[in-house]
């Protein structure tokens, strides 16, 4: 359930991606901060309140009943109203659930949806990470607590950003732990 | 100036009026099936116990649309 809401899951239950190996193990699963849907929760409760508020101003300027308007044309109208209301909150919802930054015992996936068509899959194996910095920026970050955890990896200077994301210096440490013991396990392997 | 009612109780207003409707909702509803598509490839990017309950929200979106074209045709 905490998945449905949360922006920062640790050790997610009935949690796969594509691509995930059968003995993979999904570590964590980060998301931009809940405080950065705020445009589109404010955006969602002002079109379901939308007909009641244009009511109000049409009261104010002398228009007190809509009873010209046939009472069909006023209820198909609301309705498409309110299926668009619902079309732009459950759209603008996938967009942040299905964003996720994940960290398993082997690599780190970045996965984004951008705008709603536009998908970018990004992944990194652990053993390729070569360097983890976070920033945190702005009062708003501040306040809340979040911000971006930056992944240089090996070879053609890739790297992979954990945008937005809670706790950042929390998760560089994490992945940083994570990176080390692999890297240790290697080693003693060889 | 002409009054509200009587431009609404005009025939030709009225039809206007459904036209916009039926199309706004024609286009609405290739949008709503666009996101059925996007969501069902969006649970198979990430799986998740919350996979049907988003599929099924998705499908009542679009059919819901439909709905409303047919009660548009039928009502208006």
């Amino acid at each position: 359930m905490k998945l449905l809401y949360s922006s920062y899951v640790k050790d997610p239950v009935g949690v796969c991606f594509t691509g995930e190996d059968s003995d993979e193990k999904i570590l964590l699963v980060l998301r931009k901060h809940v405080i950065t849907n705020l445009r589109w929760i404010l955006g969602t409760i002002l079109l379901f309140n939308a007909p009641v508020i244009a009511a109000a101003v049409l009261r104010v300027n002398g228009v007190t009943s809509l009873d010209f308007m046939p009472l069909t044309f006023r209820f198909i109208g609301l309705t498409l109203w309110y299926i668009i209301s619902f079309g732009y909150f459950f759209t603008s919802f996938l967009i942040w659930f299905f964003s996720t930054y994940i960290v398993s015992d082997k690599r780190v996936v970045d996965i984004d949806f951008h705008g709603f068509i536009h998908r970018s899959f990004s992944e990194a194996l652990l053993s390729n990470i070569e360097d983890l910095t976070h920033r945190v920026s702005g009062a708003t970050q501040v306040i809340f607590h979040f911000g971006t955890v930056d992944i240089q990896t090996a070879g053609e200077s890739r790297e992979i950003e954990f945008e937005k994301v809670p706790n950042p210096a929390h998760v560089q440490d994490f992945i940083s732990d994570l990176t080390a013991k692999f890297h240790h396990h290697r080693r003693e392997n060889a | 100036m002409l009054s509200l009612t009587t431009l609404f109780s005009n025939p030709q207003t009225l039809l206007v009026i459904k036209g916009t409707f039926l199309i706004a909702e024609a286009i609405y509803a290739i949008f709503a099936y666009i996101v059925v598509r996007q969501v069902a490839l969006m649970t198979l990017t990430l799986q998740t116990e919350f996979t049907p309950l988003f599929k099924l929200l998705a499908y009542i979106h679009f059919y819901a649309v439909l709905g409303l074209m047919l009660l548009t045709l039928l009502l208006l």
